[in-house]
């Protein structure tokens, strides 16, 4: 019987510096094994010494899929370990994890990308994704928040001159700018007015810190998107990833297994809050 | 098969005999308590009330090694620690309760993903089922109906009849047990025996409420002020959760040398009603709140249970009301919320 909880050695093939705190790995299996994910699906990386942690894949399984990539912000011991290491070092990946972003669904449909911090890595995913498929869909919008010109991830991609560029539209704001930011100022919430968004045929997928996302909910509610328009991922404390240790509930659910990403609709029939 | 006795003189004889082929695992006494433990056939108690721990601990261990890792010049090497048992284990003297309990655990186990080292120590035990002497004063098992008696699960069944036990086989393990040569063929009387014992208990057993639809008087009710009280009653002590024979949350684990260099990952119980069982990196406690952790186990057992599974996951040994040094009673509290 195949061993879920032991990972596969993987090597860091790349590390790129994204802000002072979070950093960009890209990985590869030991023995060459291509990963097949979903965007949204998730990873539980080791780092062997320190222990293991759950982190959602940044990269599009669209083209290639003999490396993905993760995002990761320093967090605790495990991550802080983590982004101590260097390029050929060897770490453990158990996964894909997770129910993934629903694509199909998505097909045909306006997007509607609001990101919060860290929480864009997931949706970076999804982003290439489309653009990799974007003839399948409609306008693709993204709206970023970030605490701080400099926290925020992914900046070269998505900056005005960054290179994802043609075929999405950014929409960036922090909370608080410093000398050198001529954009957006104000909680992500705050794009949605200057956006021209309408919820006809458009999915929002929304990922972020848990606050964030009940108040990005709670304003798109408002603007008239119906709640199976709009589809959160989540974040728990997933352990084993497989739907057995339980950390990860939010009433019957669990996080791991039936999601990360759900429906508000079906969020909306859990017993206990989602966010 | 016909059915079978043993008569109670040669039980020890019966444990020895197993000792040959298996690992025999059973009900013996330590100081005030009962436990299972591996035994030899003068330690076996089949009169034992109940237990601390249910058996699960003996497919589902308190702390069990995954794998170790070793880390030299560069290259990690990965060693998987699952246990190969050189005999198959034979578990004698389980309640029927405890049989439903791993019912439960092989759902949460054996579902979607599979937990080799569950299923492996599941799959290599055989299991002799053993009715109960006396209900305690904190059974209601006829309530969640998992007991006084089941109809599987177990390879042989036997009850208590007097100055002998009675077999019934239920897999053709069990049957070539019975065919050891102290056993001898079960007469009308002996099944006379078995089936008075049986009645006998289910009189015993006359819990003054019912489970059913239970599940769904807890959804209308989440919010209700019934579960103030129990919040501030309750100690968090996770006791109910590690006494519980369908509790399976787990945590993982890394033991390392000081310098990291290597160490083996473990898979450890853990308790829903503990304080950080859903802090995240960076210090979000999705569980900070008491009533959230104890509501957790009670919505677990009898509503997400049913969910999830379309089945109750409390089997009404008892053991969490026994156990609870806050003296919280779960038949209280599902008497409660059916009464509405």
């Amino acid at each position: 019987m195949e061993n879920p909880y032991i990972p596969e050695l993987a090597v860091i093939k790349e590390i790129k510096d994204e802000t002072s705190d979070v950093k960009t790995f890209k990985i590869s299996f030991r023995d060459k094994k291509s990963l097949d994910y979903l965007p949204g699906q998730f990873i539980e990386l080791t780092v062997f010494g320190y222990g293991e942690f759950p982190t959602s894949i940044s990269s599009s399984p669209i083209p290639r899929k003999d490396f993905f990539e993760t995002s990761i912000k320093r967090m605790g011991d495990a991550t802080n370990a983590l982004h101590r290491l260097d390029r050929g070092s060897i770490i453990g990946a158990r996964g894909p994890f997770g129910n993934g972003f629903p694509v199909d669904k998505l097909k045909g449909n306006n997007i509607l990308f609001v990101a919060g911090g860290i929480g864009s890595a997931p949706l970076r995913s999804l982003i290439y994704y489309t653009l990799a498929n974007r003839e399948d869909f409609g306008s693709l919008k993204l709206l970023y928040g970030a605490r701080a010109p400099d926290d925020i991830v992914f900046k070269n991609e998505v900056m005005p001159e960054g290179k994802i560029g043609q075929g999405l539209d950014v929409f960036l704001t922090v909370d608080k700018a410093n000398e050198k930011w001529r954009g957006h100022v104000g909680v992500v919430t705050t794009l949605s007015k200057e956006t021209e968004i309408t919820p006809e045929n458009t999915f929002a997928v929304i990922c972020g810190p848990t606050v964030m996302i009940k108040f990005a909910v709670a304003e798109l509610l408002k603007m008239g998107f119906q709640k199976d328009q709009l589809i959160v991922s989540l974040e728990r404390m997933m352990k084993c990833g497989m739907g057995m240790c339980g950390h990860c509930s939010i009433g019957a659910k669990y996080v791991c297994k039936d999601g990360p990403v759900f429906t508000c609709k079906e969020t909306g029939k859990f017993l206990e809050l989602p966010f | 098969m016909k059915d079978k006795i043993l008569e109670k003189k040669n039980l020890a004889r019966l444990i020895e005999h197993l000792r040959e082929k298996y690992e025999v695992v059973g009900p013996k006494k330590k100081e005030d308590v009962f436990i299972f433990d591996y035994i030899h056939g003068d330690e076996i108690r089949l009169d034992y009330p109940t237990t601390i721990l249910p058996p699960k601990k003996l497919f589902f261990p308190q702390r069990e090694p995954l794998y170790s890792y070793e880390k030299k010049n560069g290259e990690v090497a990965l060693k998987d620690l699952m246990k190969k048992w050189t005999k198959k284990h034979l578990l004698i003297g389980i309640h029927p309760c405890d049989v439903m309990g791993l019912f439960i655990l092989d759902k949460e186990f054996g579902g979607d993903f599979k937990d080799p080292y569950y299923l492996y120590q599941r799959q290599n035990t055989v299991m002799i089922c053993l009715i109960c002497k006396e209900p305690t004063e904190h059974c209601f098992c006829d309530v969640m109906n998992t007991g006084p008696t089941i109809e599987e699960g177990y390879d042989l069944l036997m009850v208590d009849i007097g100055d002998r036990y009675y077999f019934q086989p239920g897999s053709e393990v069990g049957q070539e047990i019975l065919e050891w040569e102290l056993f001898k063929n079960a007469t009308d009387e002996d099944k006379r025996k078995r089936d008075a014992k049986v009645g006998e208990l289910e009189n015993k057993l006359c819990s003054r409420f019912k489970s059913e639809g239970i599940d769904k008087k807890l959804r209308e009710r989440f919010n209700d002020e019934l579960w103030g009280p129990y919040a501030e009653k309750c100690v968090l002590c996770g006791a109910c959760n590690f006494v519980c024979p369908t509790c399976h949350c787990f945590t993982i684990e890394d033991e390392t040398n000081l310098t990291g260099t290597e160490g083996r990952r473990v898979k450890a119980w853990d308790a829903c009603h503990f304080k950080n069982f859903a802090l995240i990196a960076g210090g979000l406690n999705f569980r900070g709140q008491r009533t959230s952790r104890v509501k957790l186990r009670i919505y677990d057992k009898l509503c997400y249970s049913m969910e999830r599974h379309g089945v109750y996951s409390c089997v009404g040994c008892g053991r969490c009301t026994e156990f609870c040094p806050a003296r919280i009673d779960i038949r209280e509290i599902i008497e409660k919320v059916q009464k509405g």
